[in-house]
């Protein structure tokens, strides 16, 4: 009876064990493997719709760790074909689990990981690199975002974004909502400047030149140097046709200008800002304040009201202000998709 | 005109004064009336009987004239705004709505209540409904950011109605992230307002401490809720949130509402008032003044 029994559970190992041993990877969560051929195929779309499902993004990243090995072996089309789609297949699950902070980072990184083993750089890795970029600001990972930028200068020294990319993640440290309560105002205050000297420098690179005036304006705001941030600003609406950044300036100009007591310029430039976003809550929310406290009560209440009884969420630039770059995400994962042959 | 009849129309006069006075929005000038909201407590419980006589209120520094002192007679406008971001997700949302309903069956019928849900988008859950009403909160979820301060901005600029006080009772579970009006600017607009606000902040998780200083931003919230009267309320748990309301709206009822013309002091700019009580020794927490027309 016991040999029966011995050979009967080693039957239903080797059962067991088969799958494993007939996949090429030996990853430990099967399905992992599934996913990224059917990825590689085309059948993006698909697997898209899965990517924020997955429960541990550790788990995925010692998956994908176990599977590179033998995903990526040789040379050729097909290789480097393989190559590229594990790497967009980390992006894109990281940037559905943009909101898990550093786990998604630690993902991006790991995509960064694999572009840096190209000996020869190409038009992808660059795509790649830009998209990770927008991932981990996304994310709010301000570390990370710098990491990020000494990685990428390795590969793409004169990559045009990179100042800014260094700045925006100075300025993250100021955000409200950046690990709140511990950081001191004195130290608010030395990193606002830190980001103001960034931004001035990355405005100096003519393809960052409008987002980083934007952004330096901004932070000069917090800093109340109001005539600095509309000297900045003056810089921005020449310079660019992108909406969302005209409405920007024109909101934050209107806040230096009601700070600076000019409230008929300031009450225009909103109204500006509001031609460009008529629903946009930022803008309409700081023209009543001014409204209200000019004695128009009537015109204030009326705005505040048009904000609170929407029953659609308007699109407001302000909102998507703070994630740098996360705003292009799409457009850039699509991008790094699409150059997979 | 007979003399009986001429006092009985200067009386007829000074009570009108006196009505009005307590009714007009203030802040606007010299002449014109200013009301000041002044919860009175002794042993925490609200103390209640108090004439003009037992006061003292000083406007930058030159002690006034009170001439009208109401408590309770006014009925009541509350804004509850709560923070629904996403950090409130599950148990704790449930704990809000229910929260609401309660604060509802705390009000008379003659007072009112709306919601505001407070998440980067603001949205007005319900508009003003007399007190006791079901409020219709089954369908509020939690998303996204905060933007408290701008919540608030949109709380005290709306429209009121005169007789009618205006409470802002504004809670969150952490902090504002994403307002584009920065907490000084919303306290201009309440410089220039009757509204009191009241804000309720619960500490992260429970069993967290329940010390302001665990609060981020905890000065200058607290600044700003004593400026317009009321306070900061921090909790160490949800299921404290209701008694919270509660004493938000008990403390604001039982507050007596000081009115006097401004004498001997220039009309513009930020007038400091002082509220004291002559006798007897009890925590007087006051407006902490105005903006001058």
């Amino acid at each position: 009876m016991r040999p029966l029994i011995a050979r009967a559970a080693i039957a239903a190992a080797i059962v067991l064990m088969w799958p494993l041993s007939n996949n090429t990877a030996g990853a430990q969560t099967p399905w992992v493997l599934d996913w990224l051929r059917a990825y590689t195929d085309g059948n993006r779309a698909e697997i898209l719709l899965k990517l924020p499902t997955i429960g541990s993004l550790k788990q995925l990243e010692d998956d994908l760790d176990l599977i590179l090995p033998k995903w990526v072996t040789g040379s050729g089309a097909a290789t480097e074909r393989r190559r590229r789609a594990i790497i967009a297949f980390a992006l894109d699950a990281a940037a559905a689990h943009v909101d898990q902070g550093p786990g998604a980072t630690k993902l991006v990184e790991w995509a960064c990981r694999q572009i840096r083993r190209h000996e020869k750089p190409d038009d992808f890795d660059h795509a790649a690199q830009m998209a990770g970029f927008a991932i981990i600001a996304g994310a709010v990972d301000p570390d990370a975002l710098e990491l990020h930028a000494v990685h990428v200068k390795y590969q793409f020294p004169k990559e045009p974004r990179l100042a800014l990319e260094r700045a925006i993640a100075e300025e993250l440290r100021t955000a409200a909502f950046y690990q709140p309560g511990k950081t001191s105002p004195g130290d608010l205050v030395k990193h606002r400047e830190e980001a103001a000297r960034r931004f001035a420098d990355a405005a100096k690179a003519p393809d960052a030149h409008v987002e980083a005036e934007l952004r330096l304006a901004r932070v000069n705001l917090d800093l109340g140097k109001m005539d600095d941030a509309i000297k900045a600003l003056d810089e921005v609406e020449p310079a660019t046709k992108e909406p969302s950044l005209i409405y920007l300036a024109r909101l934050f100009r209107g806040m230096a200008l009601d700070r600076l007591g000019r409230v008929d310029e300031a009450k225009r430039s909103y109204e500006s800002a509001l031609q460009l976003k008529p629903d946009a809550q930022s803008a309409t929310l700081a023209l009543a304040a001014l409204l209200f406290r000019q004695g128009d009560r009537a015109r204030a209440d009326q705005l505040a009201r048009s904000v609170l009884v929407r029953h659609d969420e308007p699109a407001d630039p302000w909102w998507e202000y703070w994630p740098g770059d996360y705003r292009l995400s799409a457009e850039l994962l699509n991008g790094v998709r699409g150059a997979i042959q | 005109m007979t003399g009986r009849l001429a006092a009985f129309l200067a009386a007829l006069v000074a009570g009108a004064v006196a009505i009005v006075a307590a009714q007009q929005p203030a802040f606007r000038g010299l002449g014109e009336a200013v009301n000041i909201p002044a919860s009175v407590r002794g042993g925490n419980k609200p103390v209640g009987g108090l004439t003009a006589a037992d006061f003292a209120l000083f406007d930058n520094g030159v002690k006034q004239t009170i001439q009208t002192v109401s408590i309770e007679t006014q009925p009541i406008d509350v804004t509850l705004l709560l923070d629904v971001s996403r950090s409130v997700q599950g148990t704790r949302l449930e704990q809000l709505k229910s929260s609401v309903i309660e604060t509802s069956l705390l009000l008379r019928p003659t007072d009112r209540l709306r919601l505001i849900a407070v998440q980067h988008v603001l949205r007005e859950v319900f508009p003003f409904q007399p007190g006791g009403t079901p409020p219709p909160v089954a369908g509020l979820t939690a998303a996204g950011g905060t933007s408290l301060y701008d919540g608030i901005a949109a709380a005290i600029m709306g429209a009121t109605e005169p007789g009618r006080r205006q409470l802002i009772i504004a809670y969150t579970d952490g902090q504002d992230t994403i307002s584009t009006l920065p907490i000084e600017m919303v306290r201009d607009l309440s410089d220039v307002s009757e509204a009191v606000v009241q804000l309720v902040v619960s500490t992260a998780r429970p069993g967290g401490s329940a010390r302001p200083d665990a609060v981020p931003a905890a000065r200058t919230l607290n600044e700003f809720a004593t400026r317009t009267g009321g306070q900061l309320f921090v909790l160490d748990n949800a299921t404290a949130i209701t008694d919270a309301f509660k004493q938000a709206i008990e403390d604001f009822r039982t507050s007596y509402v000081l009115g006097y013309v401004p004498t001997g002091v220039k009309s513009g700019g930020w007038h400091d008032v002082q509220v004291k009580v002559t006798s007897g020794n009890y925590e007087v927490r006051a407006r902490k003044g105005y903006s001058g027309g």
